[in-house]
């Protein structure tokens, strides 16, 4: 008997959390957060194309609630309500709009433009309505025209392009453009022939500019070197050597030094020529007569 | 010679059923089979729906995350059409295929057990009516349980796309929740469970059938209950068509 009691608990408990599910699941489906309570806000539009029960409701792009039922007002002939269940921490401050809004694909949701003012809707009031421009209408109000004005302008183009395509100036043109690149690639030819030998003139010149870099370091040695001569004594050194020179002319020329009496006093030299005179006439007379002066004794 | 005989099984099985819905002799012991049926067929199956469901919801997810990859459609689809096939075809007809192995071929090899042994002749000699006796409560148990094990199903399978979307990073979970709860439609969740009460009744009266009716021994019993699987998967398969056509349209 305790064990039909077990096997009846077991599927009352199986039956009661299914039950729970198919009911909390629904809810969730739907869309209600099923812990949050909401509040619920009127919105009347003349049309609801694309809208759907659980269509989000958005403010700033954050998604508040959603749509909870839609119906068309039979008194009203041409609008349809929608209900809105929107998150209750929400307060929408007086002279906020529900905007509809269809995306590409069609499908619509509802944008709450929040107001500025400082007080608040009531809950459960009608909210003012706009219906944002779609993709479709802003197509067949300002860019099917725009395109139909285009359409005029691209064809006076053409025809324009037609007539200057037809000159055979153009034909011409072609040719010799077609010569002229020809000419381009024989001369790239050669362009290609002669850099083809650069790298060997780049080597030499590397080698070149080598060499006055080992050059340029030798002057600098040199430059150096020069710098540690110590010309200022030199210089000293040479002037007194020059001073000197002055003075040994000054003597040479003065007539009252020996060398001076020397260069400038004729008469040694008129003695020099007399003795060479005398002993020019002597030698002669030698040759004469040598025996007058040698005598030679042969025993 | 085939569409004779099916034709003749087909008679045989509305005979099997007319039988099988007489009224009950006494409803105590009725009722005291019937609550062993919706454990055995009923209670024993939720481990293996639970498992089959959740494995079956995360591949879904993956597989729709993995190949709507187009910019054109939007991003919710992923969650979207993961509840949709959970709802119309996984959590019912699929579920019920899996089921029609698992029940249809338990119900079949025991029937047949009983009717190879004997024992079916036996209740008969004492005057019952062996086939209300033995298949009525199975009927209404799988039939009766039959809801529970669907909803559990939506649940785990939608659960297993959650987990998916939670551990790994192949959709984000606010997208797939949102998926979830785009455009939904509750005519969808009735509509499966409406088609899971002719899949619950088809599987135990189709293996009950094949089981009632077997002749010979233990070979015979095992074909019986994979006739009993065969021809319950197929009627499952042509009613999900028929009930589709009827309920959604």
């Amino acid at each position: 008997m305790k064990k039909l009691f077990k096997k009846e608990f077991a599927i009352g408990a199986c039956i009661l959390v299914a039950l729970t599910i198919l009911y909390f699941g629904i809810e969730f489906l739907k869309g209600a957060s099923i812990f949050q309570p909401s509040n619920y806000y009127y919105a009347t539009y003349e049309n609801v194309n694309g809208l759907s029960v659980s269509a989000p409701v958005t403010v700033n792009g954050y998604k508040v609630g959603q749509v909870r039922s839609i119906e068309y007002l039979y008194d009203n002939p041409g609008h349809v309500r929608v209900e809105m269940a929107l998150d209750s921490r929400l307060k929408l401050p007086e002279g906020s709009s529900a905007i509809f809004t269809t995306d590409m694909l069609g499908t619509s949701s509802i944008a709450i433009e929040l107001g500025k003012d400082k007080s608040y809707c009531k809950v459960g009031s009608e909210l003012p309505t706009t219906v944002a421009k779609g993709l479709m209408d802003s197509a067949t109000t300002d860019i099917i025209p725009a395109v139909l004005g285009l359409v005029a302008k691209v064809d006076t183009l053409l025809t324009t392009t037609n007539t200057l395509m037809a000159d055979p100036a153009l034909a011409a043109t072609v040719k010799r453009l077609d010569t002229i690149s020809s000419n381009l690639v024989v001369t790239t030819q050669m362009l290609n022939r002669t850099m083809a030998g650069a790298p060997a003139v780049m080597g030499d010149v590397k080698a070149i500019t080598g060499n006055f870099n080992q050059t340029s370091a030798e002057l600098n040695k040199f430059a150096q070197n020069l710098n540690q001569v110590p010309l200022d004594s030199l210089s000293r050194q040479l002037q007194l050597t020059i001073d000197n020179i002055n003075s040994l002319t000054r003597e040479l020329s003065s007539p009252n030094s020996t060398l001076g009496k020397l260069l400038n006093d004729p008469q040694l030299y008129n003695n020099l020529n007399n003795t060479a005179a005398s002993m020019d006439a002597l030698l002669k007379d030698i040759q004469k007569n040598p025996k007058r002066y040698i005598s030679i004794k042969l025993l | 010679m085939i569409i004779e005989k099916s034709i003749e099984s087909f008679g045989r099985y509305w005979q099997f059923v007319w039988r099988v819905f007489s009224r009950p002799e006494r409803l105590r012991v009725y009722a005291k089979r019937f609550v062993d049926e919706v454990t055995k067929l009923g209670i024993d199956s939720i481990p293996l729906v639970i498992v089959i469901s959740i494995f079956i919801g995360a591949v879904i997810t993956i597989q729709m995350q993995l190949n709507i990859t187009s910019p054109l459609i939007p991003a919710y689809s992923v969650g979207l059409a993961t509840r949709d096939i959970v709802l119309l075809e996984f959590s019912n007809s699929i579920l019920c295929l899996i089921l029609a192995g698992k029940v249809g071929s338990n119900i079949a090899s025991e029937i047949g057990t009983m009717r190879v042994t004997e024992q079916i002749d036996a209740l008969e000699i004492m005057g019952v009516n062996s086939a209300c006796y033995l298949v009525l409560p199975k009927i209404a148990a799988f039939i009766f349980f039959m809801p529970v094990l669907v909803i559990l199903s939506i649940a785990t399978a939608m659960v297993g796309g959650w987990f998916v979307a939670a551990f790994t990073d192949i959709i984000p979970v606010s997208r797939y929740v949102y998926g979830l709860q785009a455009l939904f439609q509750e005519w969808y969740v009735w509509y499966g469970l409406i088609k899971s009460l002719f899949f619950a009744y088809i599987i135990s009266s189709v293996a009950a059938y094949w089981g009632y009716y077997v002749k010979g021994g233990a070979l015979e019993v095992g074909k019986a209950s994979t006739n009993a699987v065969v021809s319950s998967s197929i009627l499952i398969l042509l009613f999900d068509v028929i009930l589709t056509k009827l309920l959604l349209q």
